[in-house]
Order: C-alpha cells, then sequence, then structure tokens
C-alpha cells in the first residue's frame, strides 16, 4: 500500500479516503454480493459499487468528509512528514474530532517517539558510516592488520577509534607473538644445539669421569707412596739426628782435646821458657869461665914473665905457667864455641818459644772451627729434628689425601652415575625440544597469517631479556 | 903448641905435660939478659896494634893486664890515657892505636902491657889491641925490615921475622922498647922529681 500511494499527497489523501469509503462501500457489497449474486458479476457490483463510492466520496467530500478531510489531510501531512522521517512536524489538534484525538495522539506519539527515534538521515549516514567502517575492517578478519579504519566526527568514529586502538593492541600483540614465537623458534634452534652439546657433553664427562675414577686411584697410589717415602724420610732424619748428635759429642772430644793440647803446649813453652832463662844461665856461666880463661891466661903470661926474670930458678916453673896458657887459650877458645853453642841454642830457643805461640793461637783458632762446627751440628740437630717432625706431619697429611682421594674416586664414580642419568635426561630434553621446535612451527605458521605493517615497531619491540642475554 | 881436642883436655894431661917437659933435657929457654939486650934473640911477647903484628922482648916486659880504669890528665896528647893504679904502682898509659894515629877503639881483648927500662926504673903502660902468646926467636930469625916500615912506629922498629900462625904465617916487627921508651914523645912528660938518676 505504501508503494502505491506515496507518490502524491492527494493520491495519498484519496487513497485513504477511497480506502475508507471504498472498504466500506466494500463491506456493503460484499454484504449484498454474497446474499445473492454470482460471482461474475462481482466486477460490476464492483464498478456500481466504485461509482456510488465515488459519488458517496463527493457527497461525502464535500458534506461530511470535507472537514474530516482536512483534518485528516493535516493528520496526513503530519504523519507523511514522519513518514518522510521529520519528526519535527505536528499534528494540527485543535479539532475535537476524533481525527483531532488521533492528531492528538499522534502528537503525544511524535513526542515520545522523537526522542527515541533518529531520523532516517542519520540512520542512513550511521548505516553507512557503520558499511563503510565494517569495508575497512572486514580484512582483519582474514587476519590483516594493516588496515586502520578511518576516524569520523560520527558515531562509528569513536567506534573506529576504539578499533584502531584495538587493533593497534592486537597488532602489538601479534607481533610481539611473532617475535617471541620467531625466537621462540631460534631459541628453540639454540636449545636444540645446546642440548645435543649437553648431551655429547655428558657423555664426554662420563667417560672423563672414568678417566679421573682411574687417575684419582692412580692419585692415591701415588699419595700412598709419597706417605711412605715421608716415613722413611723421616727415619733417615732421625738417623741424621743422631748422627749429628754423635758428631757433636765427637766435636766436644775434640774440643776437650784441643783444649789439653793448649794446655800441654803452653806448659811446653813455659818449661822451654825455662830452658832459654837456663841457657841465659849458662851463657852467663860460660862468659864467665870465658873471663877467668882470659885471666888465668894473663896470669899464665905474667907468671911466665916472672919465671923468665927468675932465670934458670924459674924454668920450671915457666913450663907450668906454658902448659896454664895452653889450658886457659883452650878453655878460652871452649868457652868461645860453648859460648856460640849456648847463643845458637837461644835463638832456636826463641824460634821454638814463636813457634809454640803459633802452635797456641793455632789451637785457639782450631778450638774455635771446631766450636763452631759443634754449634753447626747442634743446628743440624735441630733441623732433623723439625725435619723428622715436618716429614711425619707430611706423612700423615699423605695418608689423610689417600683416604680422601679414595672418598673422591667413590664420588666420582657416583658422579658418573649421575652424569649417565643426565646424559639420558639430555636425550629426553632433546626430543622434548624437538617437539617444542615443532609447536613453535605450528605457532609460527599461525601468527604469520596475520599481516602486519612492513616495519612494524611492535614487531620488534618483544624481545625476552633471556634469550636477548643468551645470545 | 899441638892442638888437642877440647874433651881431650884434662887436668892430669896437662899436668903429664908439665912433668914430661920439666924432666925433659933442658930446651933454649930465652937468651941471657945480656942476650936479650941485643935485640936479636930470646923470648918475645907477641902483641898486635890496629891488625899490625909486633914483637916485643920479655925481658922489657914487668907484667901484663886487662885495661885497668884509667884516669885521665889535662893538657896531654889523646894517645896518652891518663894514668892508671896498678896494685899501689901509678903508671902512665899510652894507647898505641891512638899513638899510631888510628881512633882510640880498643877491642874487647884489649891488654895493658907494662914496660920498663932496663937500666933505669922507668916503666909505662902501653894499651895494645891484643896479646897472642910468647915465642923464641933465634938471632937469624930477625932480619933487617926489606922496606921502611911506615908510621909513628916505624923509628922503633929493630928488624922483622916470620911466625908461623895458625892459619899462615904473618909478618911481625920487632919493636926496640928501649929506644922507644927513651924517644922524646913518651918522655916528655916524665916527672924529673921521680928520676933519681
Amino acid at each position: 500500500m505504501t508503494t502505491l500511494t506515496i507518490r502524491t499527497r492527494e493520491y495519498l489523501t484519496l487513497g485513504v479516503v477511497a480506502v475508507l469509503l471504498g472498504s466500506i462501500g466494500g463491506v456493503a457489497a460484499w454484504q449484498l454480493g454474497v446474499v445473492g449474486q454470482p460471482p461474475g458479476s462481482f466486477y460490476a457490483i464492483g464498478g456500481a459499487l466504485v461509482i456510488a463510492f465515488a459519488l458517496t466520496f463527493v457527497m461525502l467530500r464535500v458534506l461530511v468528509f470535507g472537514p474530516l478531510v482536512a483534518e485528516a489531510a493535516a493528520l496526513a501531512v503530519a504523519c507523511e512528514s514522519v513518514a518522510d522521517g521529520d519528526l519535527s512536524g505536528r499534528v494540527p489538534a485543535s479539532h475535537h474530532t476524533e481525527f483531532g484525538r488521533i492528531g492528538r495522539a499522534v502528537n503525544t506519539m511524535l513526542e515520545n517517539t522523537v526522542p527515541l527515534v533518529d531520523s532516517r538521515q542519520e540512520r542512513d549516514q550511521m548505516q553507512a558510516s557503520v558499511m563503510k567502517l565494517l569495508a575497512e575492517v572486514s580484512g582483519v578478519a582474514a587476519g590483516d592488520l594493516t588496515v586502520e579504519a578511518e576516524v569520523t566526527e560520527d558515531v562509528t568514529g569513536a567506534v573506529a577509534d576504539s578499533f584502531n586502538l584495538m587493533i593497534g593492541q592486537l597488532r602489538q600483540i601479534i607481533g610481539q607473538v611473532q617475535a617471541a614465537s620467531r625466537q621462540i623458534s631460534m631459541a628453540v634452534g639454540e636449545l636444540r644445539d645446546v642440548t645435543a652439546t649437553l648431551a655429547s657433553g655428558s657423555d664426554d664427562q662420563a667417560a672423563q669421569a672414568v678417566e679421573a675414577s682411574v687417575a684419582i686411584e692412580e692419585m692415591a697410589a701415588s699419595i700412598h707412596y709419597v706417605s711412605e717415602n715421608a716415613s722413611s724420610s723421616a727415619a733417615v732424619a732421625e738417623q741424621a739426628r743422631v748422627n749429628a748428635e754423635h758428631g757433636t759429642r765427637a766435636v766436644t772430644r775434640t774440643i776437650e782435646g784441643m783444649k789439653a793440647v793448649r794446655d800441654q803446649v803452653q806448659e811446653t813453652a813455659k818449661r822451654i821458657k825455662r830452658l832459654g832463662e837456663s841457657s841465659q844461665e849458662i851463657g852467663e856461666i860460660v862468659e864467665l869461665i870465658g873471663d877467668i880463661g882470659d885471666r888465668t891466661s894473663i896470669l899464665a903470661l905474667n907468671a911466665s914473665i916472672q919465671a923468665a926474670m927468675a932465670g934458670e930458678a924459674g924454668r920450671g916453673f915457666a913450663i907450668v905457667a906454658d902448659e896454664v896458657e895452653r889450658l886457659a887459650d883452650r878453655a878460652t877458645e871452649a868457652t868461645k864455641r860453648a859460648g856460640m853453642l849456648v847463643k845458637a841454642t837461644q835463638g832456636e830457643t826463641a824460634e821454638v818459644m814463636t813457634a809454640m805461640e803459633d802452635t797456641t793461637r793455632e789451637v785457639i783458632n782450631r778450638s774455635n772451627i771446631a766450636n763452631e762446627a759443634g754449634v753447626a751440628l747442634g743446628e743440624i740437630q735441630g733441623v732433623s729434628n723439625r725435619l723428622a717432625e715436618l716429614l711425619q706431619a707430611i706423612s700423615d697429611a699423605a695418608q689423610q689425601q689417600a683416604r680422601g682421594s679414595e672418598q673422591v674416586a667413590k664420588s666420582m664414580n657416583e658422579m658418573s652415575a649421575v652424569t649417565r642419568n643426565t646424559a639420558a635426561g639430555t636425550k629426553q630434553t632433546a626430543a622434548a625440544i624437538n617437539s617444542l621446535g615443532l609447536l613453535v612451527d605450528n605457532l609460527n605458521a599461525i601468527v604469520t597469517r596475520f599481516k602486519l605493517p612492513p616495519t612494524s615497531p611492535e614487531a620488534v619491540a618483544f624481545t625476552h631479556p633471556r634469550l636477548v642475554a643468551a645470545r | 903448641m899441638t892442638e888437642q881436642p877440647l874433651a881431650a883436655l884434662t887436668l892430669r894431661d896437662a899436668i903429664a905435660s908439665v912433668d914430661s917437659r920439666i924432666d925433659a933435657p933442658a930446651v933454649s929457654q930465652g937468651a941471657p939478659v945480656e942476650a936479650t939486650s941485643a935485640g936479636t934473640a930470646g923470648r918475645f911477647i907477641l902483641l898486635s896494634v890496629a891488625s899490625t903484628h909486633y914483637a916485643i922482648p920479655e925481658a922489657f916486659v914487668t907484667e901484663l893486664e886487662r885495661v885497668p880504669r884509667v884516669t885521665t890528665v889535662p893538657r896531654v896528647p889523646a894517645w896518652l890515657c891518663g894514668v892508671a893504679n896498678l896494685r899501689g904502682d901509678i903508671v902512665s898509659v899510652i894507647d898505641l892505636r891512638a899513638y899510631l894515629g888510628h881512633p882510640p877503639h880498643a877491642p874487647s881483648g884489649a891488654r895493658l902491657l907494662v914496660v920498663r927500662l932496663l937500666d933505669e926504673p922507668f916503666t909505662t903502660g902501653l894499651i895494645v889491641d891484643a896479646v897472642d902468646r910468647i915465642v923464641t926467636l933465634q938471632g937469624d930469625d930477625v932480619k933487617a925490615p926489606a922496606s921502611p916500615f911506615e908510621g909513628a912506629l916505624a923509628p922503633f922498629v929493630s928488624g922483622v921475622c916470620t911466625i908461623g900462625g895458625t892459619n899462615s904465617d904473618r909478618l911481625v916487627a920487632v919493636l926496640d922498647v928501649d929506644r922507644l921508651l927513651r924517644s922524646p914523645d913518651i918522655r916528655q912528660f916524665d916527672d924529673p922529681s921521680k928520676d933519681p938518676s
């Protein structure tokens, strides 16, 4: 009905009235027709009815419906304007008719509806905006996150803004997810490498643990050897101490012997000095004898002279005097030789004294040296003691080390077992990481469907700090 | 004089030697005083002064001493040492070394030889370096000096002889003591009051 009557206001009005009247006539005719007429004459009846209606219409138009029509027209106008979307129009509601009531009701309705119903223009505009928005954002569904909704001033502007914000967030998230997935992918690769290294490292470690066990056992053996050697060395040091003690005693005896030698030498020196003094006295005595010989010689000469003066009587006396002189001469000669001998003896005595003093000095020096040797031997004794203690300590420590190294060997065996377990675990980890790699590849495939701006800052914004650190 | 080892020399040996010589026939025991005065033969005392050997006839020698303490006298030549007291007798002492012009250095074996004149009571002491022994010379042992002696004692040398020493022969000048003691040098300080002539 609407499509037929909206062409013109007149047609509408007419239509309305016609419908109204037609309805009335129709209803009357239907009631007549139904009573006794065949269906073929329906159109004639209809036509008659139409004419009747027309006449009625004219009459009613002029007579009855004129004012009503006017009111209806006004109402219609108002309704049309409403129908056109103009909700500002109002029905003149001055008539106290049914139309007036309708008009007032329409007015009331309009008053109540206007705030609720936008105008059509607005609706269209909104629809267009929404359509535009939809068109703009439809790519997002396909994963295109490069789109950007135009922010307009109308209602969809806010939506577009929110959408843009949301897309921005989404883009950021997706970018981060992509980056993260790439990084995870890389990390998985690295992890795979690391795990492979770990696995081979674990194998190596297990092998090395075995080697280390062997080495530690060897070390334990050598430490044991060291301990034994230290014990032997301690015994040797003890022997050295004993020897040094013997040496000290020997040096002490040597010093005592030197002292005795010195005393004897000094005693001998005294005796030789006395001998020298005696030879001095002998020299004096020899001198005295020489003097006596000299005097005797003089006396003998005098006697000879006197005998000569006595002439024949002194002849025998002269012979005696001659003999006495010879004796005196020989005595003088002998005392000269004795004097020389005494002098030589004194010289030699002086030399012997000097030699004795040298010997005494030498003996004192030797005694001092022997003393020093004694001191040194005492020090050696102390050092040997200390050495023996130290070597004992070394022996103890080495034994402790041997025990410790046995413990270490045991620990190494345990560690070897642990390492084997670790190697198995590492292989499992490698398998898990391979699965993780597949998952990450899937994730990559999924997130790659999202299209991002070529240089999206969000794509690189997310970087896991630990992965950065790992590089 | 034969040398014997010192150890072999005992008093008994000496006495035996003396006895044998006393019992033996008399050997030439020096000329009488008359012969001695001639100065050519007899017993002579051998001495040395400044490495020169001299012989003095024994008759002129009264005694022999060590050099005594000499009391110097003033205003006399250096060779006149002074006077000495010999057992109460005062004798003048002449240093022959100094007289010969040598420095007055007396060796340890220096002797004082008291000499006299035979015909008058005049004695004086002569200091010599050493007195060796008494020798007996025959008349033909002493010869006239081949060349004149030099020095202060040259005028008093009456002859020379050769004496066999221990090592080698030595030339000995025989001094004429009589002439020496009568020389003006010696007699110039003689106290005339003491002279009995």
